[in-house]
Parts: C-alpha cells; sequence; structure tokens
C-alpha cells in the first residue's frame, strides 16, 4: 500500500516537473503552440518555434531525465555494491578519466563530437585499469581494493587536468575546459542524445534486470558464495553497467556532481535497502531532481548557471540534514 | 607626458581638484602605468621580460630587439606572416601567480631590466607585482590595458622604456584606429547587435563589458548578452540566443565557426540564415581577443571595414601598415590575403 502510494507520488511529481520543464523557457511559447507543435501537422509559420521546441527545448528534457535516472541508477548500484553509503557514481574515477580526456581534446581544439568521444574514452579506460590494477593487489578485501585505486587513479587524473589547464590558454581554452567540468546541458541536441541513449540502455538493462540480486552483494563475500552467487561475476557486470551509464552521462553532459550520491540516500529513506525498490524508485527521483534543477538553470538570468553547481547547491545542504537525522544512512 | 606633470595630475586628483575635468581628457593624462621598484634609467634597459600574453604584443610593437621571448606564444617557423627574427624568438612561459609557467629561478637566469605586463591593474595584479620585485630586485611595470586606452598606453610604457620617437606612429595609428570605430559608432542610429561565440558549440561567450568584448562594443555594436553585475564569460542557451536574434555573430575558432554553420538549431537565427557568421582565426595572435592586448586594434579596424564600405577600401593597406608598424613583418599581398580569406 505504501509503495504505491509512493509510486503514484513519483509519477505525478515526475508529470508535474515534465509539464514545467516543457513550458519554462526563454522563447516564448504558449500552451496552444506546444499543442499545436505536438498534434498538428501542418508547419507553424515560425519555423523558429518548431526549432526551439523540437530541438532545444524537448532535448534537453529528455536529456535531464536521461541523466538523472542514470546517474542515480548508477549511484544505487555502487553504494549496493561496495557496502558504502558516501560512494557516487564517479568512486573508480570515471568521472575524472571523463574530465581529462574532454580537457585534453579542449586543448587540441578539437570539434564536441570528438570532445565527447575523449571524454567517454577516458571514462571507461580509467574504470578498466583500476579494475586491472585491482586484480593484481593482494589485499584481502577487493572491494576496498577497487575504491582506493579508485581515488588514487582519480586522483592522478586531477593532476592530468591541472597540467592541461596549466597549459591551456588563459583566454581561450581554459574558460570551455572550466565550463565543461562544471557540467550542463545548454548545449545538448537530438544527436547527442540518439548516441549516448542506446548506451545507457545497454547499461541499465543489466542492473534493472539484477537489481534484486545486488541485495547479495550488500552482504559480506563469504556469505554470499555461502548461498551460492557468483560474487565476482555479479560485481563485474555491474561495475561495467554502472561505468557505461556514468562514462556516457558524462561525456555528455559534463561532470555533474550529487545526483547520484544523495538521490539513492533520499530513496532508502522511503523504501528501505531493498534494491528491488530502491533502484527503480532513485531513477524516477533522480529524473525529477535533474529535471527540476535543470529548468531552474535556463530559466534564472539571461546567463546560465553551471548546473554541477545548482545539484551540489541542493544537494549537499539535503545530504547534511539526511547526516544530521541519521536515519537508515 | 613627463613624469612631473603626471605627479601634478595625480596630487590635484587625490584632492579631488579634478572632478570637474572631463572624463576623456581625464584618461588622456591618467597614468596607465604602475611601477614597482625602481625603474632603471631608460638607456639602462637592455633585456625585457614579458609576464602575459597582452604584454607580449605590445614589447613586440615597442621593443622587439629587447624582448627576451614571448610568454604565451610561439610562432611557428614557416608562418607566413612575421618576419624570421620574430619567429625566432622563443616562448618563455608566463608569471601569473600560482598560475605562473616561468619559474622564479628562470626568470632570474634570464637576467631582464625590467618586467612588463599588461592587463588588468586590480589588487591582485598589484600585490603579485610587488612580491615578484621583493623577491627578485627586478622592477616591475604595471601597464593598465584597456582597449580603449591603447594610443596613450603605447605612448607611457615607451616613455619608461626609452623609444618615444618609435612608438610615435604606433601611437597614432591607435589613436586613429579608435577615434574612426568612436566616429562610426556615432552614426549608427540603432546599433547593430553582435553575440561571440566561444566554445566547441558556440554557447560560451563573453559578456557585456567583458574584456573579450570590449573591441566590439568600441564600435558601437551591442552586445546582446548582457548580466548585471557580470562582466566575465558565461554559458548560454541556443532558447536565448534564439530570442536575441543578433544581427551579427563572432567566432574566433574553426570548431566553433563550422559548428555554427552546420547545427540545425543554429540555422534558426537570422545571423546565420543571412551569412553573418564572422570567423577571424588567430595567426596565432587573436583579432578581437586571445590575448586581450593591443592585437585588437586590428581585430577592431577588420570588424569597422566589414561594415564600413569607406574602411573597406583602405583595409588591406591599414593591415599592411599595422603589421609593419606593430609586428615589424611585411605583409605581400598575397599574404594579405591569406591571412584575411574566409575558409
Amino acid at each position: 500500500m505504501m509503495m504505491s502510494k509512493t509510486i503514484g507520488v513519483v509519477s505525478l511529481l515526475l508529470l508535474m516537473s515534465m509539464f514545467l520543464a516543457l513550458t519554462a523557457g526563454k522563447y516564448p511559447l504558449s500552451l496552444g503552440q506546444i499543442n499545436e507543435l505536438i498534434f498538428s501537422s501542418h508547419l507553424s509559420s515560425d519555423p523558429r518555434l518548431s526549432i526551439v521546441f523540437w530541438q532545444i527545448r524537448l532535448p534537453r528534457i529528455l536529456a535531464a531525465i536521461l541523466v538523472g535516472a542514470s546517474l542515480s541508477a548508477a549511484g544505487t548500484a555502487y553504494q549496493g555494491m561496495f557496502r558504502n553509503p558516501l560512494v557516487s557514481p564517479d568512486i573508480l574515477g570515471v568521472s575524472a578519466g571523463a574530465g581529462l580526456g574532454a580537457s585534453a581534446a579542449i586543448l587540441l581544439g578539437l570539434p564536441m563530437l570528438f570532445i565527447q568521444a575523449f571524454a567517454f574514452t577516458g571514462g571507461i579506460t580509467v574504470v578498466v585499469l583500476v579494475c586491472v590494477i585491482a586484480k593484481f593487489t593482494r589485499r584481502q578485501d577487493p572491494v576496498l581494493s577497487l575504491v582506493l585505486i579508485g581515488i588514487a587513479i582519480g586522483t592522478l587524473c586531477g593532476a592530468g587536468i591541472s597540467l592541461i589547464k596549466v597549459f591551456a590558454d588563459p583566454y581561450i581554452e581554459l574558460p570551455s575546459i572550466t565550463f565543461w567540468l562544471l557540467g550542463g546541458l545548454n548545449s545538448i541536441t537530438l544527436d547527442d542524445i540518439a548516441i549516448a541513449m542506446p548506451l545507457i540502455f545497454i547499461g541499465l538493462l543489466p542492473l534493472f534486470l539484477l537489481r534484486w540480486r545486488m541485495n547479495l552483494l550488500s552482504l559480506p563475500d563469504d556469505e554470499a558464495k555461502a548461498i551460492g552467487v557468483n560474487v565476482t561475476r555479479l560485481r563485474i557486470i555491474f561495475i561495467i553497467s554502472a561505468t557505461l551509464i556514468t562514462a556516457c552521462t558524462v561525456s555528455i553532459a559534463g561532470i555533474i556532481g550529487w545526483v547520484g550520491l544523495v538521490v539513492p540516500h533520499i530513496c532508502r529513506t522511503l523504501t528501505g535497502a531493498n534494491n528491488q525498490q530502491l533502484l527503480p524508485l532513485s531513477m524516477a527521483v533522480g529524473a525529477i531532481l535533474l529535471l527540476f534543477t535543470d529548468t531552474i538553470a535556463r530559466s534564472v538570468g539571461t546567463v546560465e548557471l553551471p548546473l554541477g553547481i545548482i545539484t551540489a547547491l541542493i544537494g549537499a545542504p539535503f545530504f547534511l540534514i539526511l547526516l544530521m537525522r541519521r536515519e537508515r544512512l | 607626458m613627463d613624469t612631473k606633470k603626471r605627479l601634478l595630475l595625480k596630487a590635484l586628483a587625490s584632492c579631488g581638484l579634478l572632478t570637474a575635468v572631463p572624463s576623456t581628457l581625464w584618461a588622456m593624462n591618467q597614468s596607465l602605468v604602475f611601477p614597482f621598484g625602481k625603474l632603471p634609467a631608460a638607456n639602462k634597459i637592455q633585456r625585457v621580460l614579458s609576464a602575459g600574453a597582452p604584454a607580449d604584443i605590445l614589447l613586440l610593437a615597442l621593443v622587439p630587439e629587447k624582448l627576451l621571448g614571448f610568454s604565451a606564444f610561439e610562432i611557428p617557423r614557416n608562418n607566413p606572416w612575421f618576419s624570421q627574427s620574430i619567429q625566432t624568438l622563443p616562448k618563455l612561459g608566463r608569471l601569473s601567480g600560482r598560475a605562473s609557467t616561468l619559474s622564479i629561478e628562470q626568470l632570474l637566469a634570464l637576467k631582464p631590466d625590467i618586467i612588463i605586463d599588461s592587463g588588468s591593474v586590480t589588487d591582485t595584479f598589484r600585490s603579485q607585482a610587488e612580491r615578484i620585485t621583493a623577491l627578485t630586485g627586478i622592477p616591475y611595470l604595471l601597464v593598465s590595458g584597456k582597449l580603449s586606452d591603447s594610443a596613450e598606453q603605447i605612448r607611457q610604457v615607451a616613455d619608461v622604456l626609452g623609444v618615444v620617437a618609435r612608438a610615435e606612429p604606433l601611437a597614432n595609428m591607435a589613436e586613429k584606429i579608435l577615434t574612426d570605430a568612436r566616429t562610426f559608432s556615432l552614426t549608427q542610429r540603432k546599433p547593430l547587435q553582435f553575440y561571440a561565440a566561444r566554445g566547441a558549440k558556440g554557447l560560451e561567450t563573453g559578456l557585456a563589458g567583458s574584456l573579450h568584448t570590449e573591441a566590439a562594443e568600441l564600435l558601437g555594436l551591442e552586445n546582446v548578452a548582457k548580466q548585471a553585475g557580470r562582466h566575465g564569460l558565461g554559458q548560454v542557451s541556443m532558447e536565448q540566443l534564439l530570442l536575441w536574434q543578433p544581427d551579427v555573430v563572432l567566432t574566433q575558432d574553426e570548431s566553433t565557426y563550422q559548428h555554427i554553420l552546420t547545427n540545425s538549431q543554429w540555422q534558426g537565427i537570422n545571423a546565420v540564415q543571412q551569412r553573418q557568421v564572422l570567423h577571424y582565426p588567430r595567426f596565432p595572435f587573436g583579432w578581437l581577443d586571445a590575448p586581450p592586448g593591443i592585437n585588437r586594434l586590428l581585430g577592431l579596424r577588420r570588424l569597422h571595414a566589414h561594415f564600413d564600405p569607406k574602411m573597406q577600401a583602405g583595409l588591406q593597406a591599414d593591415t599592411q601598415a599595422f603589421f609593419e608598424l606593430f609586428f615589424h613583418s611585411t605583409l605581400s599581398d598575397e599574404s594579405y590575403q591569406q591571412l584575411v580569406k574566409q575558409p
């Protein structure tokens, strides 16, 4: 009963944020015009309306939903897998790797598609590197090894980004690198989504289908093995899926912090730690949160506030309140 | 202007006696240079170090033979626009607080008689200059780098470096470019609106009042990206741009320019439809920005010529004269065509 009520409220909130996002924006679009653009077959007298709706606003809303849901799913998976509530999707260094790739591409003056490809490759490479090194470490706890190696390689990438920033032209490339690292959806196009969406779905599918097994990973490895679970294989599947998802979102939207960390916590207070319900709920709440913050980002002032800043501004205090309440963290 | 006169003006200013002086006259007489440490006599200055990109251009114009190298540029050996002697100037690195790429030890090893920096003269930059002088004992000259003050900036730095006679034609040319631009700006009844596109998708921009768009604004063009209290760089959305509908879009990077021409979202912008997307690529100095030095004078002239047929007729001669005076390089007719051709 409680669950169905939650689902009802969340669905309603998602619909409301979508409605808000569709109607809010710099370019004035009335409900009638939106209605006409969607349902009427004849072309509008002003071709700009169609560009605003189909090529700018709608892709951006889609991207916000996709990125919010993806980051939250990845965050939920990682938190469950690493049995650690402070873990976020970039724990294995995927964001740092993507940041390094993107910064290098910007330094080389490459076009957007290459920046995105470099970011994606950088993110994936770092996680592969982390996993390979973890295989060679002799620590007893494989989970702790992964986290520590992730932090180390992430720091290394951070140093690489700083080095690139030092060499970048302070008038041209440096601001672009800074903006990219702050994250945002202001430059999303349909093409970006067309490339990222299938890859994100490929990553989401195993997470979603195997979500009940995520619960087993929260048990100590010995216990999980005792009930017949191949812990290593399961962990690898989750890492590959969550990494693919995160690398895709980072390559189209830059580094957007806090969503993947905070949303699973919010949802855990609603459903408990069972991933069967937690994962879908996290995805929905993540989508709502990002859609809402992005609507703020593009509606306030003529110049946009980077999305990463708004999510942190909203996420950090919320997280602190949760910590102070110490409920089911 | 001699030092005594400048001191007198400063003293008067501090007493509040200059409030009645028109602001333009005040700008002409105001000191744009801020010395730290005891400046050597002009004839003793043989080795000059540039602290940053805008100073590179200023010093290249004034004292190419005394310039130890560029702080930010490395002109390729086969660059068709610069003479051999300028192509061989090494890139030494910049002095910029903790973002410096030239170490203090390297700086000392270069044994400059003076360090010159141009650009912002806020307390941050002053304290930085002060620290370097205190640490190395090398005098440091900080120069206010506003484009509108270019002529006076050239004269005042030339005064310190003892190259007043050489600087005069440069200052005159700067003055002429600025005056022509101001005159043009007064003839515009309805100012043209521009957007300065940056970044791979063209959605980063210099906001109104920023040094990135100073040249176009001096010409009387109106920057569409305005945000009260902000004068740096910002990100905007395509929706906002469709609403602004600038008359002209300025670009300097090939990737930005190509994206704007080919991306379907940008086709909703009138300026794109009417092919009013100007692409002024770096050579390696930027025309309107990057760096925000006196190189922008040339960009200002080029932009002016784009809108004013009278200026267009003389643009090639003006550009060639500018290269001769400021870059000490002869620009052949053929090289000029290469320099300004739109890809």
